[in-house]
């Protein structure tokens, strides 16, 4: 399913390209987007070339308004384990488009297309317990939490602590 | 820069990194097929493989991980499995072991493992320590809630087996909070019987 193209009622999920780089970099240096992905802000328009250059690499997405165009986020998958079966994913969203349904229509496609076309078998995701709308928004799509994971990460230059959530190909079918 | 691994010695056990003289004694118990599939590797059948994981073992240090240390049984001198901290990553790690089945249940899984929880704490500085172990594995279980991790879930479908079987897996793990704050009842004690010997330390 990577480099694929899919369209929603509303968007058009498409590979992220080279000509993507202002929208990665006004997503990516935004500091309350990054605060609740979990990322250093980027600084530099160079920062920024590395970091597309990077998301390219691992066939992530542009989310996009079908009547526009606009870049409003990206999502992919990071951590893909084809002897396991398993892959996590991750997305942001650009703030003035919270609350209005486009993640879930994204990750709906995603989802979708990860249990119906390829052989996976495992979705995970992991979230800060204190981002609420993105659990209602996983727990709606039917994402189970795992569990608690304790000072998982560092990020920002703080200790995190994370939930998992995953969705397997039985819960997904039923 | 390496990280440190020095020599730890409990009650009945060293603790030494592993040697590739330690072949034929890995092999033993590799073939065992009780021992494996708990970590999720087919058992030996060829010496050859026993001699290829201590490479890949002794190389970890390389590429700045712990280390595996191989666990003697000092009254017999006799190299009865390995212990390690994986996945190491910055602030964190995850405990693995492996142990001959002929010495099963008499504490020496949790003795060694103490140590290493003392050395990942104290030595390394980790604030994670987690602990895995595929949800059939009853005795592993047992093991780590006598260490005092806490339980923090389980991972559904998370391993494929060699065999094709699909695997849940719970994870636990114990915070530096956990370890410094007194929430884990035997460090005090355990301590006092715990020698660390950095002479060695290669």
């Amino acid at each position: 399913m990577k480099g694929q193209t899919f369209q929603t009622d509303r968007l058009i999920i498409r590979p992220l390209k080279e000509k993507d780089l202002p929208a990665v970099y006004e997503l990516f240096s935004h500091d309350r987007l990054m605060e609740t992905y979990g990322m250093n802000n980027l600084k530099t328009m160079d920062h920024a070339r590395d970091f597309l250059e990077e998301l390219i690499h691992d066939q992530e997405w542009a989310i996009t308004l079908k009547e526009t165009k606009e870049v409003i986020g990206t999502i992919g998958f990071v951590a893909y384990k084809d002897k396991h079966k398993r892959a996590e994913i991750a997305f942001e969203l650009k703030e003035s488009y919270w609350s209005l349904g486009y993640m879930k229509e994204s990750l709906q496609i995603i989802i979708d297309t990860f249990f119906q076309t390829s052989k996976m078998n495992r979705l995970e995701a992991y979230v800060y317990p204190r981002n609420k709308a993105c659990i209602h928004l996983l727990e709606g799509l039917g994402f189970t939490k795992e569990g608690l994971l304790r000072q998982y990460a560092v990020k920002r230059d703080k200790l995190e602590d994370y939930y998992l959530y995953s969705i397997i190909k039985s819960d997904y079918q039923t | 820069m390496k990280l440190r691994q020095p020599i730890l010695h409990t009650q009945h056990l060293d603790l030494r990194p592993i040697k590739l003289t330690d072949v034929d004694a890995v092999f033993e118990y590799a073939k065992d097929e009780r021992v494996g599939p708990n970590a999720g590797w087919k058992p030996h059948t060829d010496k050859e493989e026993s001699r290829s994981f201590i490479k890949f073992a002794l190389q970890k240090r390389d590429f700045h991980q712990p280390g595996i240390y191989a666990i003697i049984y000092r009254k017999k001198n006799k190299m009865i499995g390995t212990i390690e901290i994986h996945s190491y990553k910055e602030f964190k790690g995850e405990l693995g072991f492996v142990l001959h089945p002929k010495y099963w249940n008499k504490g020496f899984a949790t003795e060694a493992a103490k140590a290493i929880i003392v050395y990942g704490f104290e030595v390394l500085g980790l604030r994670r320590l987690a602990y895995g172990h595929f949800l059939f594995n009853e005795p592993s279980k047992r093991v780590c809630e006598k260490l005092g991790f806490t339980y923090e879930g389980t991972l559904r479908n998370k391993y494929l087996q060699y065999n094709g079987d699909v695997i849940d897996e719970a994870i636990y793990s114990i915070t530096s909070e956990d370890f410094f704050h007194h929430k884990i009842p035997w460090v005090m004690d355990f301590k006092k019987t715990l020698k660390v010997d950095y002479d060695l330390d290669s």
